[in-house]
């Protein structure tokens, strides 16, 4: 049982930060990181023992996230979408082009994107994962990591640099 | 400028996460060097994910709260198995004395139901055969060891036929009756007067009773259960004369038990 704790706590700070990066609420992302690691002690035999530790974690997060956020996702999709526009017009105007943002900026705008972005993001550029375990956590192909990769980082772009999503440009 | 392999976009993400081999970097880099509105793309990639990456310094450097110590969750888990563990038992303490409570209201009730069909049973045949004059027993008692040897092979146990002449009555013989089950030994005395009564005799498995009465048409029966037999002495005569016999019947069937379970126990 030792081991069990010396192998996952160190993952621990790594998996409250997704959880809290995609929920954006504290409670809410300790609650995702306890069952997420209630589940991982009660399926460690089920581990590959050469297995990749961090992925296995993160698709267990990951999955309780999508399982537990699909349906409040749904709904607001207008509500974020006013959101960002209003804020564009009204508040940051050309402050952005210095690249010169507060971190509850980055995190509001991050906010916008889909969830698929946002996971991609995280999991790529945050928590260093590599693309074939990032494909192994979103249980899609490589090439589509890369694609949403892609799509991510420029969408988050856009989205600092106040220009509204051009959709026609977005393959 | 020529690029030995074009560059494509997983080219620039790759770059970006500096996950190319030392030599395709350089290449993708010269290729920047090149393009600058893909450099300047490129540079507000990192940029955005450096600020996104000190957004969340905060949360990935606060301490981990005890509720999410590895530890502690085993512990909790243990916990609650147990806990589990103890409704599952409570469960199942309930469902087995349920069974055990079902079993002896089945056995109870089935006893009280099998008490009074015994009865009744030992009620039809003194009414049956006590009025026979030419057949009233199948073995006459002249021929008691073959009696003793029939009626304890069919009824499974030893039946050795009571005394009761201290009562004035005397063995006449005795048959085998049918029943649901195992079968029944019917055993018929008389006196000097010609009164007749009978023993009855029925294997069953419950519990001792103390005597009971019952009265059909001027037929009295009294009638017990013990030692995993049910017994009825059954007459047209006073009922004092019938439990007097009744208490000689269960006097000596016990002794006969005893005797039984010694020899058993000697061998």
């Amino acid at each position: 049982m030792n081991d069990v704790a010396s192998l996952i706590e160190p993952q621990i700070p790594a998996l409250r930060r997704y959880a809290y990066a995609l929920t954006r609420d504290h409670a809410a992302a300790d609650d995702l990181v306890q069952d997420c690691l209630e589940r991982a002690i009660g399926r460690w035999y089920l581990r590959q023992t050469e297995g990749d530790l961090r992925a296995w974690l993160f698709t267990i997060l990951h999955n309780l996230f999508v399982s537990a956020y699909r349906q409040r996702r749904r709904r607001p999709i207008h509500e974020t979408f006013d959101k960002s526009f209003s804020g564009i017009h009204v508040g940051s105007s050309p402050a952005n082009q210095e690249g010169v943002l507060l971190g509850r900026d980055i995190l509001a705008q991050f906010a916008t994107l889909s969830d698929e972005h946002q996971a991609v993001l995280l999991l790529v550029a945050i928590e260093g994962l590599p693309y074939a375990s990032v494909a192994r956590v979103l249980e899609v192909p490589v090439g589509t990591v890369m694609s949403r990769l892609s799509r991510a980082r420029e969408q988050l772009r856009r989205q600092l640099e106040g220009e509204r999503p051009n959709l026609r440009r977005v393959k | 400028m020529t690029d030995p392999i074009p560059i494509g976009e997983d080219d620039l993400q790759s770059y970006l996460d500096r996950r190319l081999p030392p030599e395709r970097m350089a290449v993708v880099a010269a290729w920047l060097a090149a393009h600058p509105d893909m450099a300047a793309r490129a540079d507000r990639y990192a940029q955005q994910e450096a600020m996104l990456m000190s957004a969340l310094r905060d949360k990935f450097e606060e301490p981990v709260p005890a509720s999410l110590r590895v530890t502690n969750i085993i512990a909790r888990r243990r916990h609650r198995m147990g806990a589990q563990l103890a409704r599952v038992a409570a469960v199942l303490l309930l469902l087995g004395s349920g069974c055990v409570a079902g079993w002896y209201a089945r056995e109870w009730s089935a006893g009280r139901n099998s008490l009074h069909a015994a009865t009744t049973n030992a009620v039809a045949a003194f009414t049956t055969f006590s009025v026979e004059t030419r057949h009233p027993v199948e073995v006459r008692a002249d021929d008691e060891p073959h009696l003793v040897q029939w009626l304890s092979n069919r009824l499974h146990q030893p039946v050795a036929p009571p005394d009761l002449s201290t009562q004035g009555f005397r063995l006449m013989g005795g048959r085998v009756l049918p029943t649901a089950n195992v079968p029944a030994a019917l055993l018929m005395y008389d006196d000097d007067h010609g009164t007749r009564l009978t023993v009855y005799i029925q294997p069953m498995g419950i519990d001792g009773t103390d005597f009971r009465y019952a009265e059909t048409d001027g037929v009295r029966t009294v009638f017990w259960a013990e030692r995993r037999m049910v017994c009825a002495v059954t007459g047209r005569t006073s009922q004092p004369l019938l439990l007097a016999v009744a208490g000689l019947v269960r006097e000596q069937m016990a002794r006969t038990a005893d005797t039984e379970l010694r020899d058993t126990g000697q061998r």
